[in-house]
């Protein structure tokens, strides 16, 4: 067996104190997910990707714990105003070396606490020489110490592409963190970053993972595609906008998923709102993200650019209560695509219904066995026929359909409790897609 | 009142299943266990485990459903379902009046019975591929116990033996006291009685230290939902997790 070492602490921090700061500074970095790679294990190797994803547990917040989150160094040269790590802001700083990177990952995959790494990092010293420091420690994961488990590198903004090229030959996924939703945003708050700055960096990652399929040498070529991640909330962008945005990158930039985080307020700088995150509203954009990658929906479909997403009901409930000519669908007859459509029903009961209606017709009892939930979809179907719903109305239709929190509520005065069932909800459908 | 009493685990099981579907005569309970009390007027079968008959119950499942219906029969029988029983004995019933066709019975109580059960059982086997801990010993074996609602242990070999395939290791179930063993070459499960006590090595203690400081670290205080987590990470699993210990 291999000799496990201890990795030896620099003097003054403990490894401790170097944890604790690196992950209080990547946290907020939400796309924690280690799905969509299926990377083979090897006899005599460690470790390999499980492709449904797994996670190993599960913080006080609520979110899945599935890979070492951590930044190599918080000892940033920039300055944008919504991190935690820019230059001015009075925080502890902490740099942990290739080594023990290695160590700590390698050691927690052993125990089954992580299915990988994602590492990221400050810009220290320079963009080149910090993503050069990433692609070492891939490369001695890979190489060095025969790890097979999860890798997700961050790209660094402006560095030069021949860094992207080599470290995608190891990971397993690449992000390009897109910030904020518009260039003015970007501009205000990121002023050492520019538009160009990440989408180059993006359109290299986009063109690295459309080879996917390819291998060099033995290893797949980012298996798990490329990622990206925006804030919402810190700048003025609507909804609608950030949608838009979103779709383009799914149709352009071949990219495998956006993350939205709402905007936690760090340090105090004036330029930002300081208020509670909103996160209402960053699992209605999730949802809509659903919508669009799951159920067939266009972004036009959903919001017109200025526009907000309504917090009390979700996108899709919203979208078929302002189409009523749509509906009723008879789900023994409806294509699948139209079912979707339908609130309370989502991909998995879609599925069920499309295969049992070919072995006889469904009646309005057998539905709630496949997971309808006729509370909300009783009101759009018929069942051979029948209706079961209560009309046409759209004052009773969208009391059907509002989050229970707001239901009989006046939206402006719900409870902290109310908000976090609300949240609750919004946010298992937002992980497991059923709308 | 008609009950088959069969032992022989699954063998045994598949036995009365056949023996049900030859005789037509379904009976209102199936058990391995003693009948401390049988009820009055119950007719009493009991049946010894045939391997030539339990075959042709696999057989034809496989006939009308491939492997993925020998899979969902395994994943059954391991369920902790009081009805477990029942429940699959009518489904393979099903399985044999309507063929492949069952994987669409969505509307039939009979098959969705079925179905949710071996789904709470598949749902286990994939969280515990996530919640299970192994500590590593001062002579280098890494170790895991649990306590799972469903007898899950074979399942989960396969995957952490790929996994960590340099690594011997012991998994262990301590509401059943069995024992999942690796040695780096294979794996085989085994009953006994017996408790493991290990020395942790030095690396151990710091990375536990380490991965606790870690998942203190990530949690975002100003999102705390306690909610959210209990429905995520069931509370009856915590015993066993690291990080959850102080
Ligand atoms: S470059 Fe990255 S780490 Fe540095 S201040 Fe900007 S967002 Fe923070």
């Amino acid at each position: 067996m291999k000799n496990i070492t201890i990795p030896t602490p620099l003097q003054g921090q403990t490894l401790e104190d170097k944890v604790r700061i690196l992950t209080e500074g990547a946290k907020y970095d939400v796309s924690c997910s280690s799905s969509g790679s299926a990377r083979q294990g090897k006899k005599g190797a460690l470790g390999d990707c499980s492709p449904a994803g797994i996670c190993h547990s599960f913080t006080p917040d609520g979110r899945c714990v599935s890979l070492l989150k951590i930044l190599m160094s918080n000892e940033c040269i920039y300055n944008c105003k919504y991190c935690a790590s820019r230059r001015e802001e009075d925080v502890e700083r902490a740099t942990l070396s290739v080594e023990e990177l290695c160590e700590i990952t390698v050691g927690f995959y052993r125990r089954n606490y992580i299915e990988g790494l994602f590492l990221s990092s400050a810009v220290f010293r320079s963009p080149d020489r910090t993503m050069e420091l990433l692609t070492e420690t891939v490369i001695r994961l890979r190489t060095q110490y025969n790890f097979h488990g999860y890798i997700h590198l961050k790209a660094i903004p402006g560095c030069d592409p021949q860094w992207l090229d080599l470290a995608a030959q190891y990971a397993d996924r690449m992000s390009e963190n897109i910030e904020l939703p518009s260039s003015a945003g970007l501009k205000m708050l990121a002023p050492q970053k520019t538009k160009e700055s990440i989408l180059t960096p993006m359109k290299r990652l986009a063109a690295l993972s459309a080879r996917s399929k390819e291998t060099r040498g033995r290893a797949k070529i980012l298996p798990a595609g490329h990622t990206t991640q925006m804030i919402v909330g810190a700048t003025a962008d609507a909804d609608g906008t950030i949608l838009r945005l979103s779709e383009g990158l799914y149709r352009n930039y071949a990219m495998r998923r956006v993350y939205y985080s709402a905007y936690v307020p760090v340090g105090n700088p004036s330029l930002l709102p300081v208020k509670p995150p909103d996160l209402i509203r960053e699992n209605r954009l999730y949802q809509a993200d659903w919508l669009l990658r799951f159920y067939g929906f266009q972004a036009e479909e959903l919001l017109n650019p200025a526009e907000n997403f309504d917090p009390s009901i979700d996108p899709k409930s919203q979208w078929a209560l302002t189409h009523p000519e749509r509906f009723p669908v008879e789900v023994n007859t409806a294509p699948y695509e139209m079912l979707l459509r339908v609130p309370g029903i989502g991909i998995k009961s879609a599925w069920r219904i499309a295969r049992a209606r070919e072995v006889s017709t469904l009646r309005y009892e057998d539905l709630k066995r496949m997971g309808v939930v006729l509370r909300r979809a009783a009101h759009f179907i018929t069942c051979d026929g029948k209706y079961h719903g209560c009309g046409e109305n759209r004052a009773v239709l969208k009391s059907y359909l509002l989050a229970p929190a707001f239901a009989n509520k006046d939206p402006n005065q719900i409870s902290l409790t109310d908000a976090a069932l609300l949240l609750q909800e919004t946010k298992r459908s937002a992980l497991t897609g059923q709308l | 009142m008609l009950i088959y009493q069969y032992s022989g685990g699954l063998d045994g099981f598949l036995t009365a299943v056949f023996e049900a579907y030859r005789t037509k005569s379904i009976p209102d309970l199936m058990t391995d266990g003693q009948l401390c009390e049988p009820p009055l007027l119950a007719q009493i079968v009991t049946l010894r485990p045939d391997e030539a008959k339990s075959l042709r119950v696999e057989r034809g499942i496989y006939a009308r459903l491939g492997m993925d219906g020998l899979h969902h029969l395994g994943y059954a029988y391991a369920s902790c379902d009081p009805e477990r029983n029942r429940k699959m004995l009518y489904w393979i019933l099903s399985v044999f009046k309507y063929g492949a066709e069952v994987q669409k019975r969505y509307q039939d109580p009979n098959v969705m019975d079925f179905c949710d059960m071996t789904a709470r059982v598949t749902l286990e086997i994939y969280h515990m591929l996530g919640f299970l801990r192994f500590a590593q010993s001062k002579e280098g074996l890494y170790c895991a116990e649990f306590a799972p609602d469903n007898n899950i242990l074979p399942f989960l070999m396969p995957h952490f033996t790929h996994r960590f395939s340099d690594q011997p290791f012991l998994i262990r179930d301590v509401k059943r006291n069995l024992y999942g063993i690796y040695n780096g070459e294979e794996w085989k499960v085994l009953a006994s009685d017996e408790k493991i006590s290990l020395t942790p090595s030095e690396p151990e203690q710091v990375f536990q230290s380490l991965w606790k400081e870690y998942f203190r670290s990530v949690s975002i205080a100003a999102r705390e939902n306690r909610k959210l987590q209990d429905s995520f990470l069931p509370r009856r699993y915590r015993a066993f997790l690291t990080e959850m210990r102080t």
